[in-house]
């Protein structure tokens, strides 16, 4: 009766031996575990002493299926040492061994034991390699690993998982999405998007790795965005509502809750289950985090922009305007602004505009408001038209005196000033703004005055607070570098020999990796080419342009010029050809400054400068219409030494001109109209050496009307659109604008950007725009052959508008050139002189008068004004003497 | 005689066989009575239904002003044939049995089916839909317009649905038709517009039409509309 009142004993009381030991294997194949451990209990109590039970062989089978038992009923106290005395006693290899291994190893770690599970896993990995199993144990260790956070182990052993392929293709997609998630964790983002790219839905629909994507591209994108927007952008591809991704999740985990047909099929069951619950559980709170449509459309817009794929960009903003989505909230603000930078980087300036015209119309109460009243200012000063810009930012200082970029706008608008010549102005902006900003920004409010002091002609100051700059702790590096190169460039213009050793010494034990290093020795080289030190300069400019970087491109252009000058004509084959070979090699454009060295050493030397496999290599690249091929100078090349280069081609009898003609017919029939352009162009400069300058233009017009302007080199462009605006074409403005946007370093850009200066002014009026472009060949283009027409332009419109001072201050640049031509030192003594009148520097200026009639009596027009001038100041004098 | 007859019989036989598996139809009249049987004829404004088998045949005619509603049985292999000889039911039919209908029609146009897919979203556009249903025909109906080479029929088309679709919610064959007349107005910019809206949406949309739209940008009808440019 006793018996009977026990927990868990059968109503029935104890059975025979034979029978209780049959009840409790039958509990336990029938999935009662907690039935099958009492009767193992019972079982052991009542007959474990009997001989039978004693037997080492059942009793191998009886440690297995209790210990079994009381794992599965979740007494792992009882089950454990039953089934490592199990292990301990059954050496031999047995079908059990793995099974009885893995569920202690679980046991151990539902435990809390890591250590014992990490030990079991070992042995099982050892013990069974061949096992598909030892993936399910190796991420399982991997998961003990990441709760003790040993991130490093965790994820060796999952990409162990992946790299030994045990598991089925969707298997090892959610084992990616696991180190993701691990990667994620240890702050390695860009692993995080490489293991989730690999586990795409590319062999089929939709799989839970693909939902885990979708679910950490937020996340990741936010990750990336600064620092690899490119991957950024690729996981930005992936964004899907938490909503959506709920409704996806629930067939997976459905099938997951079929039953299992067998013990083993059970385990794996169990596995993927407990992922499936981690992607679903993870899904509930992206829901309860509220990543909303808006959020993510607001991610993607940045991750284009920042991941340079500006069209699309520009493309989602459009769209999404015409969406009910950004009815109100932030994501309309950002969609203009979106749309306004991508059109500022793609040079749309009128599409920038409208956008922010539109936003400023129909949403003034739109906090958003300010951000874009900053970009209207910004799309001015890319426009070149700095003092728009300032004038902008001025007024929405005014109106937000209180907004949080406020000192952020005052120093972007004090930098437009300098950058738009107004040097004195923009240092008294940031003078006043050295006392409001924090410390940390002083470093770098140091250097932009030095650049007014220097541009104001104040050099000694300048390069005193150049010196605190570099040795200021809160600078950072780059800023400290961008200082040495600007005080190099004072001492390089004063030519200080032993000031520029000295900071180029110092900037070189400061930052002998320096970001700027290159740049730097293209500084130093330029130097020792000024102080006539050509082997320095060449050993110089020949160790930069060895290197795979922007600054080769300028010292292979000063090696060039070197060896011209040198007139070491073998030299400068050798140097193209390498340069060509270089560029060649890294699949960018040829140089066309290349092209006209190996002509120079042709002409010199009589002999064809190019080799039979280079020349059917550049042939080849025209014929199949490669853009990085400078066509017209290549067909230069060619004409001036065809008898050879038409031997080496096989045309042996065929001229030149017979021969260009064929292949411009060749590329028109098969519509090859970047080599036809070619060929046109060059037709174009043969016409206009005889003198044909209307056929030369026939021929330029073909090529504006047949081409993409977009594929032709900087040469081809600069002549189209030159041709373009001379004929006052609507193309003109759009194509001189493509040039300045795609040549930011092209020789040819000062005369750009004074075409266009002048263009912005006459025809549109846009005097200020004129300045901004005029200003930029004024600061950095001084050896440009424009340079002084624009300084003079600059001037005479100073004049106009009454600054005297800008005039006298570019005036006092330009007088002081060497070399300067007699009708242009005529202009710009007569504008002096009006200068000198403005600032009631009499006597000087009767002095300017007196020496252009003197000086240049064959300048009629400039003499008679000089003149009159005199004459009206005479005549005010003598009538205030009077 | 009577081989000449045996002949006609079997003609006629083969004629009625269609008819054989008549349809089965159910419904209500605007008084609430329920009616159900096979349906004969929808013609001169009666509804005639076959009621029965063998002796028991017997025949129902409704008018059709007083017909509420009617639905289709259960097991239509092809629900357009089936309701095509009752044109004036159209309206009649239940919201399950237009949306059987609407699915249909989707199928026959991707299938290629052009003027009968056209055919189908003209009747179908005749009825009241809700707003999405009726842009996806509108949509299915312009496809098939754009195949048929009715290019100026086709925009008319999309006008009709364009202020109903949010871009960011487009279908890709939305942005496909949309790209396609762009690149025949020669607007290169406007069809690359739409070519990418698809990667752009959330969740963005990866298929075989968003493949081959990558290449629509290389359609001849640009080199052509190029080659005019003065």
């Amino acid at each position: 009766m006793l018996l009977c009142l026990n927990t868990g004993l059968c109503c029935m009381g104890i059975l025979p031996m034979r029978d209780q030991w049959k009840a409790a294997v039958g509990a336990l194949a029938s999935g009662h575990a907690r039935v099958a451990l009492e009767k193992f209990r019972e079982f052991d109590h009542w007959y474990g002493r009997e001989t039978p039970a004693r037997e080492p062989v059942f009793r191998k089978k009886q440690l297995r299926l209790w210990g079994l038992a009381a794992l599965q009923a979740g007494e792992q106290g009882e089950g454990l040492p039953l089934l490592l005395e199990w292990l301990q006693t059954t050496t031999e290899e047995t079908p059990y061994r793995a099974f009885i291994r893995f569920q202690v190893g679980l046991a151990c770690q539902i435990q809390g034991d890591g250590t014992s599970a990490a030990s079991h896993w070992r042995a099982f990995l050892s013990e069974h390699p061949q096992l598909p199993e030892t993936a399910l144990v190796r991420w399982m260790w991997a998961d003990q690993l990441l709760s003790e956070a040993r991130l490093e182990e965790a994820r060796r052993q999952l990409e162990k998982v992946i790299e030994e392929g045990l598991l089925s293709q969707s298997g090892r997609n959610l084992a990616r999405a696991a180190l993701a998630l691990v990667c994620i964790s240890m702050g390695d983002g860009s692993s995080a998007v490489a293991y989730l790219g690999h586990a795409g839905a590319t062999d089929g629909p939709q799989g839970p790795a693909d939902l885990w994507k979708a679910l950490l591209a937020p996340a990741l994108v936010q990750d990336l965005l600064h620092t690899e927007p490119e991957l950024a952008q690729s996981a930005s591809g992936w964004f899907d509502l938490p909503e959506n991704l709920q409704k996806q999740v629930l067939p997976f985990i459905q099938a997951a809750h079929r039953e299992a047909g067998n013990v083993r099929q059970a385990v794996w069951k169990n596995h993927w289950q407990a992922q499936l619950k981690r992607l679903q559980s993870a899904i509930e709170k992206a829901s309860e985090s509220g990543n909303g449509m808006e959020a993510l459309f607001r991610l993607r817009l940045r991750s284009l922009l920042k991941g340079d794929r500006l069209e699309e960009g520009l493309y989602l903003s459009e769209f999404l305007l015409h969406s009910r989505i950004p009815a109100v909230g932030q994501l309309r603000a950002d969609c203009h602004a979106a749309a306004i930078e991508a059109c500022l980087k793609l040079a749309l300036w009128d599409r920038a505009d409208a956008f922010a015209s539109t936003f400023i119309k129909e949403y003034p109460e739109d906090p958003g408001l300010p951000d874009i009243l900053f970009l209207k200012a910004r799309i001015a000063a890319e426009r070149k038209d700095f003092m728009a810009a300032v004038e902008q930012v001025d007024g929405l200082l005014h109106a937000r005196p209180d907004h949080s970029s406020v000192l952020a706008w005052q120093m972007t608008a004090a930098g437009w000033l300098l950058d738009g010549g107004e040097a004195t102005t923009a240092l008294d902006r940031y003078e006043a703004l050295t006392a409001k900003v924090p410390r940390a920004w002083l470093p770098l409010i140091g250097l932009q005055r030095s650049r007014c002091l220097d541009k104001s002609g104040k050099a000694e100051a300048a390069t005193s607070l150049l010196k605190q700059v570099t040795g200021d702790p809160l600078a950072s590096s780059l800023l400290k570098e961008q200082a040495y190169m600007v005080w190099l460039g004072i001492a390089m213009r004063r030519l200080q020999v032993e000031e520029f050793q000295i900071v180029l010494n110092a900037y070189r034990q400061s930052f002998p990796d320096g970001f700027n290093r290159l740049m730097v020795e293209n500084l130093a080289g330029t130097f020792a080419s000024l102080t006539g030190d050509p082997l320095t300069a060449e050993t110089l400019f020949t160790a930069v342009a060895g290197e795979s970087h922007p600054a080769a491109s300028y010292a292979h252009q000063q090696l060039s010029t070197l060896y011209r000058q040198k007139q070491e004509y073998p030299s400068l084959r050798k140097h193209a050809r390498t340069w060509i070979g270089q560029t060649q090699r890294s699949g960018s454009p040829i140089p066309t400054i290349a092209m006209e060295d190996c002509r120079l050493y042709q002409i010199a030397s009589g002999e064809p400068a190019l080799d039979k496999t280079l020349l059917e290599t550049l042939i080849e690249q025209m014929e199949t219409g490669d853009p990085k091929l400078p066509g017209t100078a290549f067909l230069g090349l060619l004409e001036d030494q065809w008898d050879s280069y038409s031997t080496m081609l096989g045309q042996k009898g065929l001229n030149f001109a017979g021969w260009l003609e064929e292949k411009r017919n060749s590329f028109s029939m098969n519509e090859n109209w970047l080599p036809y352009a070619h060929c046109l162009l060059f037709e174009a400069d043969q016409l206009e050496s005889c003198g044909r300058h209307d056929s030369a233009d026939t021929r330029r017009i073909e090529v504006l009307n047949s081409v993409d302007p977009d594929m032709l080199d900087a040469g081809s462009l600069h002549t189209v659109a030159t041709t373009a605006d001379r004929y006052d074409f609507p193309e003109g403005v759009p194509l001189l604008e493509a040039f300045l946007k795609r040549f930011p370093e092209d020789k040819l850009r000062p005369d750009v950007l004074y075409r266009l200066a002048c263009r912005c002014y006459r025809r549109f009026g846009e005097r200020d725009r004129a300045k901004g472009l005029l200003a930029e060949i004024l600061t950095h283009w001084a050896d440009a052959a424009i340079h002084t027409e624009a300084g003079l332009l600059v001037a005479e419109w100073a004049l106009e508008e009454g600054n005297f001072s800008r005039a006298a201050s570019t005036l006092l640049g330009l007088l002081e050139k060497p070399g300067l031509p007699p009708a242009l030192a005529a202009k710009a003594m007569l504008l002096r002189a009006q200068t000198d009148f403005g600032l009631n520097n009499e006597e000087r200026g009767r002095l300017g008068c007196q020496r252009i009639l003197a000086l240049y009596p064959a300048f009629e027009e400039i003499t008679a004004t000089a003149n009159t001038l005199l004459q009206q100041h005479n005549e005010e004098t003598d009538a205030n003497d009077a | 005689m009577m081989p000449e007859k045996l002949f006609t019989g079997a003609i006629l036989f083969l004629s009625i066989a269609p008819l054989a598996e008549a349809l089965r139809i159910s419904g209500t009249t605007t008084e609430g009575l329920p009616f159900a049987g096979s349906l004969i004829s929808a013609a001169d404004g009666e509804l005639l239904i076959e009621k029965g088998r063998g002796a028991t045949t017997t025949l129902l005619g409704i008018p059709l002003d007083s017909v509420a509603n009617i639905t289709m049985g259960q097991s239509v292999k092809d629900p357009l044939a089936a309701v095509e000889a009752f044109a004036p039911l159209l309206a009649l039919w239940d919201e399950r049995t237009r949306h059987l209908l609407v699915k249909a029609t989707g199928e026959l146009v991707e299938s290629g089916n052009w003027t009968s897919g056209y055919h189908w979203t003209s009747r179908l556009l005749q009825l009241e839909w809700v707003p999405e249903t009726e842009v996806s025909l509108g949509i299915y109906q312009a496809w098939c317009l754009f195949e048929l080479g009715l290019i100026a029929a086709c925009r008319e088309a999309l006008l009709g649905v364009e202020d109903r679709i949010d871009p960011m919610k487009a279908s890709t064959r939305y942005c496909w038709l949309k790209a396609n007349l762009a690149i025949r107005n020669g607007h290169r910019e406007e069809a690359k517009k739409w070519i990418c809206l698809p990667a752009l949406q959330i969740p963005s949309q990866q298929n075989a039409l968003t493949d081959g739209m990558a290449c629509l940008l290389d359609n001849p009808y640009f080199l052509e509309i190029d080659s005019e440019l003065p």
